[in-house]
């Protein structure tokens, strides 16, 4: 970790307290969202400490009051980007990892298994999964799913209806895509509209 | 008897996150149940599975590594303050 060799000031130690007490309370989505993208909960782990780490070591880089899941996924992205590059595991699933855990729908026609989807997850793209793990799960809007993917509101969009139509098709083969064919919108209730 | 581990880390994080909270910061969002997530438009079966997903590693409990890199952290801020 980097530390600065001058005496640290109050203002200084305040600052690292509260920078301290947001690690504290991203653990839990950092941990999801590193499972999400590699698939592996142990490598997703090691993934996520590393993101910790290295966000206070550049804790002085992060502006206060900004959006720091946004500031902190970024870290952890640009590290599992770095690291598939580096590693093959880190893009294959472990079928034994999730246990087979059935989405039931209040009318009990639409059914899946939490499971398949976290395996077909696994196979898409890394920028497609990535946005699925964003705005369907992590419940991200457009515009901070844009921010942590460094790209376009636009790209974004297309990718969340690329991945998702993609996702379908390995879920219940492309005939049956209809029955997953609704939207799937950031948490805030906007929906989009594909490029 | 003896508290499991995952016992006594849960609740060391649930302290944290209670000092977190006095110390005027935001209450770690609590997951929306999947079933509420898509609103009147009906259910959604792929949003409701991601969203299951995330909400299961958010219900575990946090491992004793990240807690170590907390400790860490800690540490360095008490030496800061020691050395003002």
């Amino acid at each position: 970790m980097i530390e600065t060799l001058t005496q640290p000031s109050k203002i200084d130690i305040e600052a690292d307290i509260v920078f301290r007490d947001q690690l504290v309370a991203i653990i839990p989505a950092l941990r999801s969202f590193a499972r999400g993208l590699c698939g592996r909960p142990d490598l997703a782990d090691d993934l996520a400490q590393d993101a910790m780490t290295r966000a206070w070591a550049a804790r002085t880089s992060y502006t206060p009051g900004t959006n720091f899941r946004a500031w902190i996924f970024v870290i952890l992205r640009n590290q599992f980007y770095s690291t598939i590059r580096k590693n093959a595991r880190m893009t294959s699933w472990d079928p034994e990892v999730a246990e087979r855990v059935l989405v039931e729908a209040p009318s009990q026609q639409d059914r899946i298994h939490v499971s398949d989807v976290a395996k077909a997850l696994q196979k898409l793209p890394a920028e497609q999964r990535e946005v699925l793990l964003l705005i369907g799960a992590n419940g991200a809007s457009y515009e901070e799913a844009a921010e942590i993917a460094d790209c376009a509101i636009g790209t974004i969009k297309s990718r969340l209806a690329r991945g998702r139509k993609a996702l379908a098709a390995l879920i219940e083969g492309p005939g049956d895509e209809a029955m997953f064919a609704r939207k799937l919108r950031p948490a805030d209730g906007r929906s989009h509209t594909p490029e | 008897m003896f508290r499991k581990r995952e016992q006594i880390f849960d609740e060391r994080l649930i302290l944290l996150q209670m000092q977190t909270e006095q110390r005027g910061m935001p209450k770690p969002k609590i997951p929306k149940d999947p079933k509420t997530i898509v609103g009147s438009e009906g259910f959604d079966p792929i949003a409701s599975a991601l969203r299951q997903m995330h909400n299961t590693v958010v219900a575990e409990p946090v491992p004793e590594d990240f807690l170590a890199i907390l400790s860490q952290i800690d540490a360095k801020i008490a030496a800061s303050k020691h050395s003002q």
